[in-house]
């Protein structure tokens, strides 16, 4: 009987994606979304000027990262901050704009007022990206890739009302879903 | 992250004993931090890891690419303890004009970091405590745990995961032997004093005798919250040494049972 169920799971975890984890808040608490389909487009639409943003301060060569601050977590933002910082002590500077689509999501934690973590998975397309140095040549490190996948987590934060920010943006080593 | 979905993973899967599932989903999934940003300025740390110095280290590097200012220096900048920079330009031939714009700098700028982590020592015992009976089995046994042990590179976390998965002892008779178990006390193993056990070794002749024990470990390391790497090799680790004295024992024929109390005289 184990066996059965052994090869049953097996098969299922070879032939379909992983499942959305969906945690509803209880009954006491009202959830901030009304379904997964809600929570997605709430957390792509964050995304989306979150990258804006981002381009926005990586083309004028890391200035400014607390622009940010309104988009993303405190820890994010001075996660972030470190890393525009660099950019900006190299004198490079990013050209063009990244472009994006979301797969999918990936989880969705909704406690309503205690609190919603978002994560999905982002395509992020760098081909009309680069990165150049102060006088203008291009110095985009070898091997990056044209479309990049990347695991984006978002939450609410308090004080910021039912807004969803960037809590945590990584590069997804495991397989490339883009 | 997904690591809720791992947990929650795990916790189903366990209930079926099928934990070997979630080893294989955890596979690949997680990797040191790295945003859109650090990735397309070359900031994306990099770790490596080798047993080294008694020990296991663990190197991290993270590059910052085409820092040059335009300007004629003839020095590349960055403040990194290791740099990966292009080949020097070749020597000017002699009785020239030294240019004054020879070369622009733009050299990519790599920092690195290393930390090395020695896991604590296994300890070696043995039973009796310090001395054995020539022709019986004395039982050696080590005690020595899994660890793990973290340190900060590059301002991110690094671990190490120390587990002990082989003992050689040296019985100082000349003979040794690797064995796979740390072994355990008589009473451990639920056996009778002097019983052969999987670490016990039988001495043949009196004599002082000094008992060595080396703990191998395997170790995985672990940088800015990615996966668990293994680290080629085993590291050897060599723990105390015991001092022992076999002597003989006569054997005489006594009224009761030694071994059910109450015992007898003579036992």
């Amino acid at each position: 009987m184990l066996a059965v169920a052994t090869c049953a799971l097996l098969l299922t975890g070879c032939a379909q994606p992983d499942p959305v984890v969906t945690s509803r808040a209880t009954s006491t608490v009202k959830p901030l979304f009304a379904s997964d389909a809600d929570a997605l487009a709430a957390a792509t639409k964050a995304y989306a000027a979150y990258l804006k943003m981002s381009d926005l301060i990586a083309q004028e060569g890391g200035a400014n990262p607390e622009r940010l601050a309104p988009l993303v977590t405190p820890k994010w933002l001075k996660s972030q901050t470190t890393s525009f910082h660099e950019m900006a002590k190299s004198g490079n500077r990013q050209m063009g704009e990244t472009t994006f689509e979301v797969d999918r999501l990936q989880q969705l934690d909704d406690q309503g007022t205690k609190g919603t973590q978002v994560v999905i998975y982002v395509c992020a397309d760098l081909s009309k990206t680069k990165l150049l140095d102060s006088s203008g040549k291009d110095v985009t490190p070898p091997g990056v890739q044209t479309v990049v996948p990347f695991e984006e987590t978002l939450q609410t934060e308090n004080g910021h009302g039912a807004a969803l920010l960037i809590s945590e943006e990584t590069v997804w080593t495991g397989k490339n879903f883009c | 992250m997904d690591r809720k979905k791992l947990l929650l993973s795990t916790v189903a899967l366990i209930g079926l004993g099928l934990t070997f599932l979630t080893a294989v989903s955890a596979a690949g999934v997680d990797a040191p931090n790295c945003s859109r940003v650090e990735y397309l300025s070359g900031q994306c740390p990099e770790a490596t890891a080798q047993i080294n110095n008694g020990g296991v280290d663990v190197s991290a590097s993270k590059g910052t690419p085409g820092s040059g200012n335009g300007s004629s220096t003839g020095k590349g900048t960055g403040n990194g303890r290791a740099a990966d920079a292009p080949p020097p330009p070749p020597p000017r031939p002699p009785n020239t004009r030294e240019p004054r714009d020879y070369y622009t700098v733009t050299l990519p700028v790599k920092i690195s970091d290393l930390v090395n982590f020695k896991p604590a020592p296994g300890v070696d015992h043995m039973e009796p405590n310090g001395w054995m009976l020539v022709g019986l089995d004395t039982n050696f046994y080590a005690t020595v745990q899994s660890q793990v042990l973290t340190g900060e590179l590059l301002g991110q976390q690094a671990s190490v995961r120390f587990t002990p998965v082989g003992y050689r002892w040296s019985y100082g008779d000349g003979t040794s032997a690797s064995l796979t178990t740390r072994g355990a006390t008589w009473a451990a193993l639920g056996i009778h004093e002097f019983d052969p056990t999987p670490t016990s070794h039988v001495y043949t002749q009196p004599g002082s005798y000094d008992i060595d024990l080396t703990v191998y470990f395997a170790a995985e390391y672990q940088y800015a919250g990615g996966i668990w790497v293994p680290v080629i090799g085993t590291l050897a680790v060599p723990a105390n040494r015991l001092h022992a004295t076999a002597g003989d024992a006569k054997t005489v024929l006594v009224e009761r049972d030694c071994s059910v109390p109450p015992r007898g005289p003579g036992c």
